[in-house]
């Protein structure tokens, strides 16, 4: 027994098999307003030059030049005498002076109970 | 507008490379040999090797206070667990003998501080001299303290001893402090001194010249700060103390000390660099 066929006639394009009408894509359009372009042309600059920038300090972590000495002994918090820029007649003042200045005076009482017999 | 944005962030670039790739300049190498006589060699205070003798012996003491105390401790201990004639009379031994040990430790403490205190006293003779005092009253009255504890029997006693002692301890305690902030001033006053005469021998090096003698004249005015720091240190261990207690002006003291060491530290570094500066153009 053949079915009957139906045709959905409130459809804009009754037979399903039949191509659409393609919808036509909105079209870009570019702001005509002068501040508004000169404000997306900066916009741009900064995220170039931020680009620029990432780049230049992940070049300079990758290949170090700077041509630092071997830290062979940890830096000294107590300032050392260069002899070298001393003249040799106050060379042993300035050693007295710095002896005395890193001078620590703890002589503290000793801790004692103060509560023995009472 | 865009190449210049450029050219800005490149030459940030190169101001933030650190200064370690610029090399140092050699050393200055002195021309002249001065004719500056050197300063005298200095003389071995004989207070510093009594110090270590004294502080050798406040050390001894203070292992057998601790032995002492440990003892007093196993005493009362055992006196509170059986609570005996016998254990009662070991308590009363042992808190006796605790009692005078600790006045020992405090004498002998005491005694090595005084000595301390000369090593540096010209630098303020009449202020050491009068803690000095103060600390060897205290020396005496510990050593009578030790004499009474002897005839001391029983707990009433004791107590009585211990009360007084414990009465008494703040003002002990207030010289202790005021003997060691002076005894820091005196050093950093000898410092000061040093660094002056140091001042002064720079200035009569025959290659001196004026620029360098208006950079030593500069120097007066840090060496001010030094003797203000100082003083305020000093000002802080004669506020007024309560009877019962002791408020310890001691870390607030230390405070302007370590101001008054920083003070001269920047002297130093500005003698140093005086030195190279000028004097070895």
């Amino acid at each position: 027994m053949d079915q009957p066929l139906y045709q959905n006639f409130e459809m804009n394009n009754p037979n399903p098999l039949a191509p659409e009408n393609p919808t036509p894509a909105p079209k870009l359009s570019l702001p005509k307003n002068p501040k508004i372009i000169i404000l997306l042309v900066l916009i741009v600059m900064i995220i170039i030059l931020g680009l620029i920038s990432l780049f230049t300090t992940s070049l300079r972590q990758q290949s170090p030049t700077i041509k630092s000495k071997p830290t062979a002994s940890p830096v000294s918090p107590i300032p050392t005498l260069n002899d070298q820029n001393i003249p040799p007649i106050y060379r042993d003042q300035f050693h007295q002076i710095i002896e005395e200045i890193q001078t620590e005076e703890t002589f503290l009482p000793p801790q004692i109970d103060t509560d023995i017999g009472l | 507008m865009f190449s210049l944005l450029i050219g800005l962030v490149l030459a940030q670039e190169i101001i933030a490379t650190p200064s370690a790739e610029i090399t140092a300049s050699p050393s200055p190498i002195p021309t002249s040999i001065p004719t500056v006589t050197p300063a005298p060699t200095p003389t071995t205070n004989p207070n510093i090797a009594l110090f270590a003798d004294y502080s050798r012996e406040y050390n001894r003491q203070l292992f057998i206070y601790q032995q002492d105390y440990l003892d007093y401790s196993n005493k009362i201990n055992v006196h509170t667990q059986y609570n005996t004639i016998t254990t009662l009379n070991d308590k009363i031994e042992a808190t006796k003998k605790v009692l005078i040990t600790r006045n020992h430790l405090l004498r002998t403490y005491l005694t090595a501080l005084r000595v301390k205190l000369q090593i540096n006293q010209d630098q303020d003779f009449t202020t050491s001299q009068s803690i000095a005092i103060e600390i060897n009253k205290w020396e005496d009255w510990l050593n009578e303290q030790n004499s009474i504890a002897i005839s001391v029997n029983n707990l009433n006693d004791i107590r009585t001893f211990a009360n007084n002692f414990k009465n008494k301890y703040p003002s002990i305690q207030q010289v202790i402090y005021t003997g060691l902030v002076q005894n820091e001033i005196n050093l950093r006053l000898h410092t000061l001194g040093l660094i002056k005469q140091l001042q002064t021998d720079i200035g009569h090096h025959p290659d001196i010249q004026s620029e360098t003698k208006e950079w030593l004249s500069s120097i007066t005015v840090k060496s001010d700060l030094v003797t203000a720091a100082l003083q305020d240190a000093y000002n802080l261990t004669q506020k007024s103390q309560s009877m019962a207690e002791f408020t310890n002006f001691y870390p607030k003291s230390k405070e302007k000390l370590n101001q008054a060491n920083t003070y001269l530290l920047e002297i130093y570094h500005n003698l140093q660099s005086i030195i190279t500066k000028f004097l070895l153009k």
